[in-house]
């Protein structure tokens, strides 16, 4: 009797899902063809800047459930729009001020599997390799639990872990839970999923898949389907066919080994027009930062570059395996594009930029002063992520545990310039890579290049910059007896630290092979750049490492300027874009070393300095 | 007879009698019946997994396992393996939530819905919002200037330095404040006066003149809108009660010994 009572109130409870799917349908589509305005409060012909995370995962990610996530994709969108929520290590999460866009990209293969094999209940649970998984304990158990299914995961048995079932359910409850929390003119979600997959040596070749509208295929195409990211396109294609336009963003190419931007197909051919037309349709943004690191460039890559020496994380995912430095690396990737460009006429490597997270919480991975990192009960406390010493010396004699969580970093964001906080506004500034990432802080940035601009200092320069040239993400042709302007700009976080300097990056392709520069383009508290160096003195912020409070009334609330390029040369092929640096803060680690009471570590920097990137310009010479 | 009036003798006489009876039974060849009840259940089981009826052939085969398990299963019991085993106190904790959640789905829920929502109406309220003008400067010292303009019916958004800051701002809240212009700033909306230009004000980026246009008390939003929001919260609210009750119920039968 209490056996049948049970089937029954089972059989209830999935009726009451599909209820709550009947309630997703509801939901007023948004038409990928209306560009009617609606008139949201904030709309701004000038468009304004809109601050998200579009990398974020659940208790339906294989990984974070490891972890002991609970939170569901309806949690972590409750966490975006300033919502509490509670850590699996037992502390409650909230951001200071909610974020305006949000996705959800659990890990599509083995979506909901490892929560399923947790289950008793369920087929999976009896699977071999879900033996201990109802009862993870430690951290230590944990990672092994994580270790295990990784490797079995790389084996031929691991279709074994698919459950269409429990995959389309733990599928369906992402897209209503995107779908339920979509407020237009007030928050943004977009369905979304991650693409997980990687080469033979843990080279990651992960993206994440970020849908335009409301509508979802029945199932997404994962690593499982295959592991050739040029397969993901094709689908994506024949998606778009049938009106479901969805882009991909790669992410962690610094942990791919060279294989994220390596200058061969995934075949091992030369790369050709069709594979970058295909690329560039699909993949039109990178994530060049996130708590696994900062992709924009390495210092071995990059020797002129004093700044490029930040957060960087030198391993392959998941590893402590190192991870090849060309290919790996956002510049360079863009260098090669344009030098492509010139030599072939196409250019595989046209992208904007953004940042994220990553959690693995659910939530934003918080900022420095306030860090909970990403992966659950794995990195919750700072002896586990090696910012404070172990009580006991390792076997090894080492202080500190080993592995790569040292090496991570708080959190990154992306940012947009859209019209107002829909979907279709902000996707569309995706596609025209009107995008920008920083390190964590709401830095905004603002960049257009043109032959026409007002000077930055004039009432309102930006509709005339929209009329007359291009902003970020955007492509301008040389004309042959004018030289453009770039009018750049940055506002800082109004809760974090001032601004130190205004730059801009520059590559071109000089005598076949391309080349980098970057100028300091504004500095603050009245600094001169030095015409030689094209640099800013220093302007004197420094940090207490006693206490990380910062030095009081050095920095700039904006810095701006129109720069023109006293390189210039309107036959070559080029790409601009911009970086904003705040005054040096405390690391994470920092802040984590003086609450436990202990030293900062020597071997990690104790200081960074959070910035901001902006999406490339692109200039074709003049023909 | 006044023994027999005893409860305690009650207690051990029926004590005894289960005991043998358990005894007895249990060394008796277990009887497992098969009937439509347990050939349905599985019928349906297979349904939710393979989403068709199961053949003839299928149900025999479902029918022939659910013995060997249950055979097993009773065994298993026999041997106390179901004591002290995580996975099975899991599971039995999970189906008593599940019998307790059962009992939820009975009657008319409106009249509670209500006043559920009425209950909580700061979940589905808006905050109060500022919508507000500024003029940004830099230099203290232009405040006697810039506040003689006013008087003067100067255009007050051409006496803005240039920045990335609106020169207005609709209906925001104390959050949103904080985040465009940082935190000491927001301390200051408690002064504004509406239609008045009021400061200097000191923000992130330097100092402002603020003129409140309007503020938006809080505002909750109609049942009618959120209807099936409410409903959800409601019946998670409920779960949550009646689980609470029931185990405050069984632990008054419970006597609770830390050692």
């Amino acid at each position: 009797m209490r056996k049948a009572g049970t089937v029954v109130a089972i059989l209830l409870l999935l009726q009451a899902c599909s209820d709550r799917e009947d309630i997703s349908e509801e939901i007023k589509s948004v038409d990928p063809v209306d560009e009617t305005p609606v008139s949201s409060p904030d709309y701004n012909e000038s468009r304004n800047a809109y601050f998200g995370d579009l990398h974020v995962h659940t208790m339906y990610s294989f990984d974070a459930f490891i972890f002991g996530t609970t939170a569901s994709p309806d949690d972590a969108y409750a966490f975006a729009k300033g919502g509490v929520i509670r850590h699996p290590g037992g502390f409650d999460m909230q951001l200071d001020v909610p974020l305006d866009f949000y996705a959800v990209t659990d890990h599509a293969f083995y979506l909901g599997s490892l929560r399923a094999m947790a289950d008793p209940s369920t087929d999976l649970s009896k699977h071999e390799i879900a033996a201990g998984m109802s009862n993870l304990s430690d951290a230590k158990n944990r990672r092994g639990h994580f270790e295990k299914i990784i490797a079995f995961l790389r084996t031929e048995r691991r279709a074994e872990l698919l459950d269409r079932k429990v995959y389309k359910e733990a599928w369906d409850d992402i897209v209503a839970a995107a779908n339920r929390h979509n407020d237009p003119g007030k928050f943004t979600t977009f369905v979304a999923y991650e693409y997980t997959a990687s080469g033979d040596q843990m080279e990651n070749l992960h993206r994440n898949v970020i849908f335009r509208g409301d509508k979802a295929p029945n199932l997404p195409f994962s690593a499982i389907d295959s592991l050739n990211p040029e397969r993901l396109w094709e689908w994506m294609d024949e998606q778009r066919g049938k009106g479901l336009e969805a882009l991909a963003i790669p992410h962690n190419s610094n942990g791919s080994n060279g294989e994220m931007f390596k200058l061969l197909d995934f075949a091992g051919n030369r790369l050709n027009s069709a594979y970058a037309d295909q690329r560039m349709r699909n993949e039109p943004l990178v994530e060049i930062t996130q708590v696994k690191g900062t992709s924009d460039t390495h210092p071995a890559l990059s020797p002129t570059d004093e700044w490029a020496d930040f957060e960087i994380m030198p391993y392959r995912i998941a590893t402590t395996m190192d991870s090849a430095v060309p290919g790996s690396y956002v510049r360079e990737a863009l260098m090669n594009g344009i030098e492509l460009k010139q030599k072939k006429g196409f250019n595989p490597f046209k992208f904007g930029v953004i940042g994220s997270s990553d959690t693995h919480n659910g939530s934003y991975a918080g900022d420095e002063d306030n860090y909970w990192s990403k992966v659950g009960l794995l990195d919750d406390e700072p002896v586990e992520r090696g910012s404070v010493p172990l009580p006991e010396p390792r076997e090894d004699g080492g202080l500190y545990t080993d592995g790569y969580f040292r090496t991570w970093s708080a959190a990154g964001l992306a940012g947009v310039w859209a019209d107002e906080n829909t979907r279709g506004a902000i996707y569309d500034a995706f596609r025209r890579k009107e995008t920008f990432a920083t390190s964590g802080p709401r830095i905004k940035v603002r960049f257009f290049a043109g032959h026409d601009l007002a000077a930055i200092e004039s009432k309102d320069p930006i509709p005339r910059a929209y009329d007359t040239g291009v902003p970020m993400g955007g492509d301008l042709i040389a004309e042959k007896n004018r030289e453009p302007a770039f009018l750049v700009w940055a506002s800082r976080d109004a809760n974090s630290a001032p601004l130190q300097r205004l730059q801009v990056i520059k590559a071109t392709v000089r005598d076949g092979k391309s080349i980098e520069q970057v100028f300091d383009v504004a500095c603050s508290d009245g600094g001169e750049i030095d015409p030689e160096t094209h640099r800013c003195p220093d302007n004197g912020a420094r940090v207490n490492l006693e206490d990380c409070t910062i030095s009081d009334g050095v920095g700039a609330t904006e810095l701006r300027t129109t720069w023109q390029d006293p390189d210039y040369d309107p036959s070559e092929y080029a790409l601009y874009y911009m970086r904003v640096l705040e005054n040096p803060t405390c690391r994470w680690s920092t802040w984590d070393a003086i609450r436990s009471g202990v030293q900062p570590r020597e071997d990690l920097n104790a200081t960074i300095q959070e910035r901001a990137w902006s999406s490339p310009i692109w200039i074709s010479p003049y023909e | 007879m006044k023994l027999l009036r005893e409860p305690l003798i009650w207690f051990f006489a029926v004590g005894i009698i289960l005991f043998t009876a358990d005894d007895y039974f249990s060394r008796q060849p277990g009887r497992v019946v098969v009937d439509e009840g347990v050939r349905d259940r599985l019928n349906k089981l297979w349904q939710v997994q393979t989403g068709n009826s199961a053949t003839p052939k299928e149900l025999e085969s479902l029918v022939q396992n659910w013995i060997r398990e249950e055979v097993f299963y009773r065994e298993a019991l026999r041997l106390g393996l179901d004591r002290d085993d995580s996975i099975v106190r899991r599971r039995l904790v999970q189906k008593l939530g599940f019998l307790i959640e059962e009992v939820e789905e009975e009657g008319d829920q409106t009249r509670a819905v209500q006043d559920y929502y009425e209950e909580n109406k700061a979940n589905y309220s808006l905050p109060v919002r500022y919508s507000f003008s500024q003029i940004f400067f830099t230099d203290e010292s232009r405040l006697a200037e810039l506040q003689t303009k006013l008087e003067q019916g100067a255009d007050w958004r051409g006496l803005s330095e240039t920045s990335m800051l609106n020169s207005s701002y609709a209906s925001r809240s104390e959050k949103e404040i904080t985040a465009t212009f940082g935190r000491p700033f927001t301390g200051y909306l408690y002064s504004l006066v509406q239609g008045k230009w009021v400061g200097p004000i000191k923000s992130s980026f330097g100092l402002h003149l603020v003129r409140l246009e309007r503020i938006l008390p809080t505002e909750t939003t109609p049942l009618s809108y959120i209807e099936k929001r409410v409903y959800a919260d409601y019946l998670q609210h409920r779960r949550e009660v009646v689980t609470e009750a029931f185990y405050q119920d069984l632990l008054e039968n419970h006597e609770i010994i830390h050692e």
